[in-house]
């Protein structure tokens, strides 16, 4: 049960980082840039200036890579 | 573009393609990793289509000189290099070896940090925590080149004609239509090649093309003298081209449009940018066609004249006619080129100038 239930836990985990919105929304450090820079473009959906996090949804999710360097 | 591709709303066929992808938007250069990452960057918007393994399916964003800038990058070709992204995606692994050639030599620094000329400023603070200054693209190109020159490593000429045009081998292509063939230079290494007007390039050294920026890869990194094999699609045939690359191809070329080249004339000549003189000039001073005659258009910024050893010894207005009286220095990439690859830093050169409408000689040193 106990197996089961981390087992379910993992599942959920990887379900909810690859549904996960636009993380650098929500990471300070990354939105002070975005500030700084006066980016305006930083659109929805699009990870910020994040290549490992990419590289990590683009794993999980199977699919190909998009990364504009602006 | 920027703008239409981070936010699609008005475009659903480019909305559906980019649902298709994972869209990282990257913004400054500190611990890029430089070996994987190697692009033009003297472009302001570029690409990487590729795959979690950090194999490259094809890169996407060019940049022509002057007014023709326009032409490189449409909507409708970025969305044909998606769909070509897509279908190498789905044939993946099964075509992994003919991907392996869009990746690069390891590069000589590993990660900005690491180059000379930067180092230090990645771990710059500001008094809140935060990091005191970001790193463009285009500042990894300049220190690059810069540390280079301070460790005595020769400047080849890739180094300075950097991720050539196809205009450079005689090939025009279309922008829309994915590496489309509209126009071919006569007597080009193109037009020997055999490329005809209508060919769409799906492979070059082996490598499937999805974009011009494919096409300037392939250029890049190619080994002169040399071949490159060529396949192209013609009348829904497969046609087997091969492109003769000579040694010094590149030189027929101009590097100093870009921006990036501001810095360099800053620093080595303590000027703006050295124009060609037109030709009916050139006529009234009876300085022969293919020699040099280039006129100074301006002089460096006070703020730069402590980095730029030989002060402000040109003027505004001064036309350059030879360095060391070697006068075949007709374009002011070659000029450029000469004192960074033939002298080395801290090396001293003599300019013969037209100033006033009166020669003299005007002592120059390199930094």
């Amino acid at each position: 049960m106990r197996i089961a239930g981390i087992g379910v836990g993992v599942v959920l985990g990887l379900a909810c980082l690859a549904a996960a919105p636009f993380r650098s929304v929500q990471d300070p450090a990354k939105e002070a840039l975005r500030q700084k820079l006066k980016d305006t473009n930083a659109g929805p959906g699009w990870i910020y200036d994040d290549v490992a996090q990419g590289f990590a949804r683009a794993k999980l999710t199977r699919k190909p890579m998009l990364i504009v360097f602006r | 573009m920027d703008g239409q591709v981070a936010r699609p709303d008005s475009d659903p066929d480019l909305a559906d393609l980019l649902d298709k992808f994972v869209c990282v938007r990257v913004v400054q250069a500190w611990g890029l990793d430089l070996s994987l990452f190697q692009f033009d960057d003297g472009l302001t918007w570029s690409v990487f289509l590729m795959n979690a393994d950090r194999t490259i399916y094809g890169r996407y964003g060019s940049l022509s000189p002057g007014k023709a800038a326009a032409r490189d990058v449409t909507l409708e070709g970025f969305k044909k290099a998606l769909q070509g992204a897509l279908e190498l995606h789905a044939a993946y692994p099964a075509n992994k070896s003919e991907l392996a050639g869009k990746k690069g030599p390891p590069a000589a620094w590993g990660a900005p940090e690491q180059i000379p000329a930067l180092k230090g400023k990645a771990s710059a603070r500001n008094s809140d925590g935060t990091r005191a200054s970001c790193v463009h693209c285009h500042q990894v190109g300049e220190a690059e080149l810069w540390s280079r020159r301070s460790l005595r490593q020769p400047i080849r000429d890739d180094l300075l004609w950097r991720y050539p045009m196809p205009d450079s081998i005689g090939l025009t292509l279309d922008p829309v239509e994915r590496a489309t063939v509209t126009a071919i230079r006569p007597g080009s290494a193109a037009e020997r090649a055999g490329f005809r007007t209508g060919d769409r390039i799906a492979k070059l050294d082996g490598q499937p093309v999805i974009s011009i920026a494919d096409v300037q890869w392939v250029l890049h990194t190619a080994k002169v003298p040399g071949t490159v094999k060529a396949e192209v699609t013609r009348d829904g045939r497969s046609v087997p081209l091969q492109l003769s690359l000579s040694a010094d191809w590149r030189r027929g070329d101009e590097f100093t449009w870009r921006a990036s080249t501001r810095d360099l004339r800053y620093q080595v000549t303590g000027t703006e940018r050295l124009e060609p003189l037109p030709a009916d000039e050139r006529t009234r001073l009876s300085i022969p066609d293919g020699k040099m005659a280039l006129r100074v258009s301006g002089i460096a910024p006070d703020w730069f004249k402590a980095r730029n050893p030989s002060g402000r010894n040109l003027k505004k207005g001064d036309i350059v006619l030879a360095v060391d009286a070697k006068r075949d220095l007709a374009t002011e990439s070659l000029f450029y080129s000469h004192l960074l690859q033939d002298k080395a830093p801290g090396q001293g050169y003599q300019l013969t100038v037209l100033r006033d409408g009166k020669p003299q000689q005007v002592a120059m040193t390199l930094p």
